[in-house]
């Protein structure tokens, strides 16, 4: 096929810090921001860059996920030219592996990557929320004929430690890198988000596979590996709203950070120019009643608001009940606040509900999940 | 259902929506801040089971193909569904042959192509909810040719005006006349039928023979109990026809109340429409929201009471709407006041202005207006 960038995102990770919500379903499933979920944004990031072929490697359940992406058609990803494929852990006649890192991912599927054979591969993260176009990181990447290009953000020092970090010199060429250190060098943190010249790339992973002391990723083995080879990494520093979700506090976080009161960006500024493609839920209007109250809160398509919401991101099919009161809360897809409850500082999960009169975290010291499902007929 | 029925959403008999209708039809108007008239009868059939579906174009073809986009968003099988559009190019030229009836002939290729051996008619200013499977079931069973579907309603004096009141004894239809508004209390015809594909074939010669710019609503009323006899279906459920500006405003009022609304949305029932990927609607930190629907890509940051908020309206702050229906893409400014007002797309509303209609006469400003 000849294809000049094709995208890979990651997409097998459990995320298991996110409790409950993870259980059934993979962490870039994972509802956000009232209508989305977070794989919606690598994969409109995609489509906005003008990338039309990804491969989105999927591994911890992955059934609803790989529904959820079909043929691509929610990020236009399925038009001429097109593809997108779900790439699962196979069989294969020296018997059934599991992806073990995400070098091994990808070097699972290389067969995938050399039928559409391409100049460049961009790996993502399918839990990431952040709007962007490649398109600079891929020119920056051409330009200073790098082997890989690593996007990189400043981060707070205090948090360094939770990222890979890597110090470059004046011509953000990577000159040290460290995964997840205990005391950082520098403060510019891997996203996750790497492109690499594909021959190189194919090169690296083969020699990878047969390291038998390697754990096969890309931020422990790979970089590692190409920085002492002295092979030419650069940084491309991103500039703008960036959140790896990990634990029910900053899902929380990120889903506040969606809110017209929220300091230093929206959901209009963290979109930017792109659009962020996603599901069409084919739901009824939104409705706010008669006694309702609604401050700063983002609401979508098919909730029906009865009762006093402020400061919530709320999704498709909620009903909030008469007298029920909602502060500081993320509503997911589906789910009940019945009449005269009051819930705060929480994320209710999908289709889960809390019953008349009752009281959540009402002392607010943590953000509490809730995901306690009603009961079907039968 | 697939194979056997072909569904046609007939436009020709749409009614104006005074102002609203001068540059769109009716069909693609918009509808409750989300949806276009004929997202509904649409979905009828998508929920029916229906999936091959001709639109049969009077005019407007512009906003009706705008709305449909790529046609795929109602369909079930994207491959074996289709919607065609049907559309009679020599019909503008003569306005009083632009009639369903030439419009079938022009396309009859439709017909030709399709296995179809029932057809479903619907239009699309009556806004309701009919599962045709049951219906078909009926009609099949009785090995009718002709089955109409019918309301009863008590406000015929104000109501389905453009419809003609029907006289049903023993499940058929007796006979036809127009609605003169006199009576409250009537059955009136909804314009929806299912026809055997011989017996429209032949009521479509018969009626051109009679009359060429007759259509098939003036071909069933005429020929009803000569050439065949038209068995009566009721529709018990929520149905209303859309057929002037005062009742586009009244009517989507009436579906803020929830013993109206819960008749037409149901969860087992989707109402399917064009997406386009807007984000949530975002409500700043001193909104006042009452009763009203409010659709994505809104963002209000003002007081809004008893109305309709589209598609990416802003409302700015301080701005008090009131029993008002906002179109797509218009921007109040701040400390704007609107009431009884309706307002069509990419209009401008200034900082402070005051837009002021009554009930009785909502206040409309055309599209892109700059106030």
């Amino acid at each position: 096929m000849n294809k000049r960038i094709v995208a890979m995102i990651l997409a097998g990770g459990k995320g298991t810090r996110l409790e409950a919500l993870t259980r059934k379903i993979a962490k870039p499933a994972v509802s956000y921001g009232g209508k989305y979920r977070i794989i919606d944004f690598p994969l409109s990031n995609c489509a906005n860059s003008g990338i039309d072929t990804v491969g989105v490697l999927t591994q911890y359940e992955s059934v609803a996920l790989d529904i959820y992406i079909g043929n691509g058609e929610k990020w236009g990803l399925n038009g001429v030219r097109s593809l997108t494929a779900s790439l699962h852990p196979r069989q294969t006649e020296e018997g059934l592996s599991w992806y073990k890192g995400t070098a091994d991912a990808i070097f699972a599927n290389i067969d995938f990557l050399d039928s559409v054979n391409p100049k460049y591969v961009l790996i993502l993260s399918g839990d990431h929320i952040y709007s962007t176009t490649y398109n600079e990181m891929l020119k920056q990447h051409i330009e200073r004929q790098a082997d890989c290009t690593i996007s990189v953000i400043e981060v707070d020092p205090k948090e360094a430690s939770r990222f890979g970090i890597l110090v470059t010199n004046k011509n953000d060429e990577i000159v040290k890198f460290q995964e997840k250190p205990k005391n950082p060098i520098s403060n510019l943190a891997s996203m996750g988000v790497y492109i690499f010249t594909y021959t190189v790339l194919r090169r690296m992973l083969i020699n990878d596979a047969k390291k038998k002391e390697s754990s096969h990723d890309f931020g422990k083995d790979i970089i590692p590996t190409m920085l002492a080879k002295k092979m030419k990494l650069f940084a491309y520093v991103f500039k703008g709203y960036w959140k790896d979700v990990g634990t029910i506090p900053s899902l929380h976080e990120a889903n506040m950070d969606l809110l017209l009161s929220a300091k230093g960006q929206n959901i209009y500024t963290i979109k930017g120019e792109n659009t962020i493609f996603s599901e069409d839920t084919h739901s009824h209007p939104q409705y706010i009643g008669r006694k309702a109250r609604v401050k700063d809160c983002l609401i979508n398509q098919g909730a029906v608001i009865l009762g006093d919401v402020e400061r919530c991101v709320i999704s498709n099919e909620v009903v909030v009940g008469e007298g029920a009161i909602v502060k500081n809360a993320v509503l997911m897809p589906g789910s009940r606040i019945r009449a005269g409850a009051r819930v705060y500082s929480a994320i209710i999960g999908p289709q889960a509900i809390v019953s008349h009169n009752e009281i959540v975290n009402e002392n607010q010291e943590d953000i509490v999940l809730i995901t306690s499902r009603r009961k079907r007929n039968g | 259902m697939a194979s056997k029925v072909l569904g046609l959403l007939d436009l020709h008999n749409c009614p104006e929506l005074g102002p609203l209708t001068t540059a769109r039809s009716l069909a693609s108007t918009s509808f409750l801040g989300r949806f276009a008239f004929m997202d509904f009868a649409l979905s009828n059939f998508s929920n029916s089971g229906i999936d091959e579906v001709g639109i049969l174009v009077k005019a407007h073809l512009r906003s009706v193909l705008k709305h449909m986009g790529s046609m795929q968003s109602w369909n079930i099988n994207t491959k074996i569904g289709r919607e065609t559009i049907m559309y009679n190019e020599r019909g503008n030229m003569n306005r009083k042959k632009n009639t369903d009836i030439n419009n079938i002939l022009v396309n009859d290729w439709v017909l030709h192509e399709s296995k179809a051996k029932y057809i479903i008619i619907q239009p699309a200013h009556v806004v309701c909810k009919i599962d045709f499977e049951p219906i078909l079931k009926e009609h099949i069973a009785r090995d009718e040719k002709i089955s109409l579907i019918y309301k009863h309603i008590d406000d015929a004096h104000k109501a389905f005006a453009t419809h003609n009141i029907v006289n049903v004894k023993n499940g058929y239809v007796r006979s036809f006349k127009n609605n003169r508004q006199k009576e409250k209390d009537a059955l009136v015809s909804m314009e929806t039928y299912i026809i055997n594909r011989d017996v429209l074939t032949s009521l479509i010669e018969e009626a051109l023979k009679f009359n060429p710019t007759y259509t098939i609503k003036d071909a069933i009323k005429k020929f009803a109990n000569k050439l065949f006899k038209v068995h009566a279906i009721e529709h018990l459920g929520y149905a209303r026809s859309f057929d002037s500006l005062e009742h586009f405003v009244d009517y989507s009022f009436e579906l803020l109340d929830y013993r109206y609304a819960h008749q037409l949305f149901q969860n087992d029932w989707p109402i399917y429409t064009i997406t386009r990927d807007t984000t949530p609607t975002l409500y700043g930190t001193k909104t006042n929201i009452r009763d009203s629907f409010i659709a994505n890509g809104a963002i209000v940051e003002g007081r809004v009471e008893h109305s309709i908020i589209s598609r990416n309206v802003k409302v700015g702050r301080g701005a008090i709407i009131r029993n008002s229906i906002v179109l797509a893409d218009t921007a109040i400014g701040e400390n704007a006041v609107i009431n009884h007002a309706v307002i069509d797309k990419y209009c401008r509303v200034s900082d402070g202005v005051h837009i002021d209609g009554s009930k009785a006469n909502p206040k409309y400003i055309e599209q892109g207006k700059k106030l």
